[in-house]
């Protein structure tokens, strides 16, 4: 579907930034958590895009690249050290290791995706926009 | 500059081809074009069905999937329906031709 190809990418930059937003969510609700299977406090999580060659497009026009997410990656920052030693997680030290979240790169995140969103949603629109006034033509 | 004449040997039989009601060529017989899109057609309104029974299962991850699936289904049954009218006003236009 040649006429479609427009959609099938802005539905990809939407699936991307969705999954985005889910790893975003996740560290924001981790930001405390000290306790994981792999052991140690949570690590921040990060998503890495890359482009897709849409099946619809033909290849050698090089346009009609959408994106896909190809990986979660954590982040490899030391974590955050508070000073608590009553805490059951608490080190010899007394201190304790909490997760390298930071709110604020995460609430920038966050807005970005949210953003990038609704500019793919906007670019979907318009081209639905394009095919109808196309279809006016008709009338 | 050089005007070459017109070779009514090479143009004839091709307009008396083209003329007969079969397919030019290169191009594609009218019938078979015709229900390729109308397949078409069905396979996307059909895709936007699968789409939103997904939805209500519970199955789809994305709502925008079974909006873009319903969109395409949207788009693709107005571009029919304009050509649908195109074809009944040509043969309306020729129906009330005076002869």
């Amino acid at each position: 579907m040649g006429i479609f190809s427009s959609f099938d990418i802005s539905a990809s930059g939407l699936t991307a930034n969705r999954l985005w937003m889910d790893v975003v969510a996740s560290n924001i609700a981790n930001a405390q958590t000290t306790r994981t299977p792999e052991g140690g406090p949570y690590r921040r999580r990060e998503v890495v895009f890359s482009t897709r060659l849409e099946e619809a497009s033909s290849p050698d026009l090089k346009g009609g690249q959408g994106v896909r997410v190809v990986g979660i990656v954590e982040d490899e920052s030391p974590p955050r050290l508070v000073y608590e030693p009553e805490h059951p997680d608490a080190r010899e030290d007394g201190y304790v290791e909490m997760p390298n979240v930071n709110a604020v790169t995460e609430m920038v995140d966050m807005l970005v995706a949210s953003r990038a969103y609704e500019a793919n949603a906007a670019a979907m629109e318009a081209a639905k926009g394009m095919l109808m006034r196309a279809l006016d033509i008709m009338k | 500059m050089k005007i070459t004449p017109l070779n009514l040997q090479q143009t004839l039989p091709r307009m008396a081809v083209e003329g007969g009601g079969k397919a030019r060529e290169g191009g594609i017989d009218f019938k078979a074009g015709l229900n390729r899109a109308i397949d078409g057609l069905n396979r996307v309104q059909n895709e936007a069905d699968d789409m939103v029974a997904k939805m209500v299962t519970g199955e789809v991850e994305d709502i925008h999937q079974v909006v873009l699936a319903v969109e395409k289904a949207n788009l693709s049954m107005q571009l029919a329906v304009q050509v649908r009218n195109k074809v009944v006003e040509a043969y309306q236009e020729i129906m009330h031709m005076q002869v």
